[in-house]
């Protein structure tokens, strides 16, 4: 074959590969969607779960489609998030969250939550020696999950949220930087 | 004799290659297209390429995601995957589609079917035999080959004895390249019939045979 026809054959193959790694990133993230369909069922505040939902759908395909670090971090990311997201949902039905009634509840649950996601994710990332692009999208992921629920309250939620999050994956992060700087 | 032992060698062709990959590569070091007379009249194998363990890091990358790497990979693999077609179909427009094909298949099950423990050359070599296997299927119904080379397996199905009688061919082919020493081992191998060794020398004959054999058919076919 002359080179015409390697170049167009290379295209192809190219297409089939992109396609391929897309239908793979969407049948992955197919479970995530039922997570955001319960969380919309649950939740008082369905147009911040949905529009947080959406985002984290978003992101997670395209990371999975990317492949390397980012679609390693898809998965520990969304189960972190997780802990936060079912966290505020409770505190959701059992309080009635809205604006301004539910400090004393949601925020904490929040918090807690964060906390937990930020420790698991601190201990995936440091057992499998993961790099800045794990943390950050894995990061991300958790945190775009939690607010699923936490953003019941509006922005505090998502602040709690956040600085719990911080404060869990803080000692791995340090850990992890040391260790990095060490070798 | 031999052509009976093509005839078994054809038909567990797919066993075959698995217990060849699973034999350590004798022979390795002694540099790429170096092939000698060894001490006991068989062909010394070829020293594993070093375009193959290329292929197998850049495979997984490209499974991984790394598009770096996807040019590289399919320079790697075009030309063997050709010629391997060329050589199973001997028809360059049947040819040209199953490699065309095949290469498709290959990128698009890598991020999902690539075992990265294991060799990728073979592993996409697998599926460009599929693919041959289906061109020839569909040729035999288009009714392009002489009937006459569909029969030659008696009590098989026609379309099935054809691809068997291309691999028959193939092992022939493949076989005439060894010696003596080897054929006997590679009957006692699949007949479990008495060879003029036993033991532990009968088995490293065995693993040397199967070693030449694989040696044989990635010369012929255009592996190398």
């Amino acid at each position: 074959m002359d080179s015409i026809d390697r170049s167009q054959s290379m295209r192809r193959v190219r297409i089939r590969y992109e396609l391929a790694r897309l239908r793979r990133a969407l049948l992955a993230v197919a479970p995530f969607v039922l997570v955001v369909a319960v969380a919309l069922r649950l939740t008082h505040r369905p147009s911040s779960t949905l529009w947080f939902g959406g985002l984290t759908v978003a992101i997670s395909t395209a990371m999975l489609w990317y492949g390397r670090d980012w679609q390693r971090a898809v998965l520990p990311g969304a189960v972190a998030g997780l802990f936060p997201l079912a966290l505020s949902l409770f505190a959701n039905g059992v309080h009635g969250c809205g604006a301004g009634s539910c400090s004393s509840l949601c925020v904490p649950a929040c918090s807690l939550g964060g906390i937990v996601a930020g420790v698991a994710i601190a201990g995936v990332a440091n057992r499998r020696r993961a790099g800045v692009w794990f943390w950050l999208s894995a990061s991300g992921i958790a945190l775009l999950t939690g607010s699923m629920g936490c953003a019941c309250i509006g922005s505090t939620g998502v602040v709690g949220l956040a600085v719990g999050f911080a404060a869990g994956a803080m000692p791995g992060l340090v850990r992890w930087a040391f260790g990095r700087r060490a070798t | 004799m031999t052509r009976a032992l093509a005839n078994l060698v054809a038909q567990n062709a797919e066993q075959l290659d698995t217990g060849l990959r699973r034999v350590p590569f004798v022979g390795e070091g002694t540099g790429p297209g170096a092939h000698a007379r060894s001490s006991t009249g068989g062909v010394r194998a070829d020293a594993a390429p070093r375009p193959q363990a290329e292929l197998d890091a850049l495979m997984e990358r490209l499974a991984d995601g790394d598009r770096s790497v996807f040019a590289r990979v399919f320079e790697l693999l075009w030309a063997p995957i050709q010629r391997f077609c060329l050589s199973l179909l001997r028809n360059e427009a049947d040819a040209a589609d199953a490699a065309q094909e095949a290469m498709q298949k290959i990128f698009e099950r890598a991020p999902a079917d690539y075992d990265r423990k294991r060799a990728a050359m073979p592993w996409a070599m697998a599926i460009a035999g599929w693919e041959c296997r289906t061109i020839a299927r569909r040729r035999f119904r288009r009714r392009e080959v002489d009937d006459s080379a569909a029969g030659e397996l008696p009590g098989a199905d026609a379309e099935e004895a054809l691809v068997q009688s291309n691999l028959t061919r193939a092992a022939v082919a493949a076989l005439g390249e060894l010696s003596d020493t080897d054929r006997e081992t590679l009957v006692a191998t699949f007949w479990d019939e008495a060879a003029s060794a036993s033991g532990a020398t009968l088995r490293k004959r065995r693993e040397r045979a199967l070693d030449r054999l694989r040696g044989a058919f990635r010369r012929l076919y255009g592996l190398d």
